[in-house]
């Protein structure tokens, strides 16, 4: 009687576990042992930032000769992936970076994520709302030295009737805006192999 | 017959290393390419790998430079040796630390890919992104 009862409570058990909802977890993105994703996850950008953050420094084409701060100016990044990313996941960590490197600052006056505000409160010099000691004056902001464009771009290529190859290609290049002479470029390759299932856009 | 293992293991085990000529030890000559050795030849290659396997030879690193760049940023190239057979793939990070011993926080300190062919040196390298930067510490992990 006693061996019945426990089996019924065991077994009762087993199942109840298996219908237990599954909750939701903060994902541990210090240390995310979570296996690769066919799609770009944050690690991936993380990864390709990493990498072109230390390219771009170590190469020293931030180092201006003479001393002083390169002004920078992030211009386009083409998302040429089947997937909707916003290229600031890759950029942001970038440009923090270059900013606290303390060897170059990032305008927000030119590109295309320029900061509107700054040209609509230009506006406001002629105002009679506003106190003119207190509004920018004309010729104040700096162009920029450098501009960093680039792209991220996909490539699917079928491996036999079950498994496919992704590639991930992150392109970066910062060109001098005076000579368009590029200082520097690089590539990072995020690669994965998987399930001609799993979708990658 | 369990006799004639035990003196082909044995064998294997005082012999390995011996086989191959000495050469540059910048190259490294792969399975296939090189002459065989006991470790490669298809006889005596599976007592060789399995022996490996079962003492969980793995990754050791032998050297560990820094230096800094034109742009005073501190550099660092992590040297080390496969000691398996086979491809051993793991994840690295690199932390930097300030002249404090404090860290210094960056967008570059996340685990990153690393792979060592079986029985060849690799290289890691990494750069400071922060010139406070004075010394580093690295961490490992198996990759899944």
């Amino acid at each position: 009687m006693k061996t019945k009862i426990l089996s019924i409570l065991v077994l009762s058990g087993i199942l109840a576990a298996g219908c237990a909802e599954q909750g939701t977890t903060n994902i541990d993105i210090v240390n995310d042992d979570a296996g690769a994703l066919m799609a770009l996850d944050y690690r991936d950008f993380d990864q390709a930032a990493s990498k072109m953050i230390q390219s771009m420094l170590g190469s020293g084409a931030l180092k201006k000769e003479g001393g002083g701060r390169y002004v920078v100016a992030t211009g386009r990044i083409t998302n040429d992936t089947m997937q909707r990313i916003d290229t600031d996941q890759l950029m942001v960590k970038i440009e923090t970076e270059i900013l606290n490197s303390g060897q170059a600052v990032m305008t927000s006056a030119v590109g295309p994520d320029s900061d509107q505000l700054l040209h609509d409160t230009r506006q406001l010099r002629d105002s009679d709302e506003f106190d003119t000691g207190t509004t920018a004056a004309k010729k104040t902001l700096i162009a920029p030295d450098l501009t960093i464009a680039g792209k991220i771009f996909q490539r699917n290529i079928r491996l036999d009737r079950n498994r496919q190859q992704v590639e991930y290609y992150f392109q970066l290049q910062l060109s001098d805006v005076k000579t368009g002479l590029r200082f520097w470029q690089d590539e990072v390759l995020v690669g994965k192999r998987g399930s001609d299932r799993s979708v990658t856009w | 017959m369990k006799k004639l293992g035990i003196i082909l293991i044995a064998f294997t085990i005082l012999v390995s290393g011996c086989g191959q000529k000495q050469q540059d030890a910048r190259i490294k000559l792969q399975e296939g390419v090189a002459s065989d050795t006991l470790g490669s030849n298809i006889v005596t290659k599976p007592v060789q790998h399995a022996f490996s396997a079962l003492i969980g030879e793995r990754i050791e690193i032998t050297r560990a430079v820094t230096r800094r760049n034109n742009g005073g940023f501190l550099e660092l190239q992590v040297e080390g040796y496969n000691n398996s057979f086979n491809t051993e793939r793991f994840q690295y990070r690199v932390e930097w630390v300030d002249a404090d011993g404090l860290l210094v926080g960056t967008k570059t300190t996340t685990w990153l890919p690393a792979s060592a062919a079986g029985k060849s040196t690799f290289t890691i390298t990494a750069a400071a992104p922060r010139v406070e930067a004075v010394d580093f510490r690295m961490n490992t992990r198996n990759q899944e």
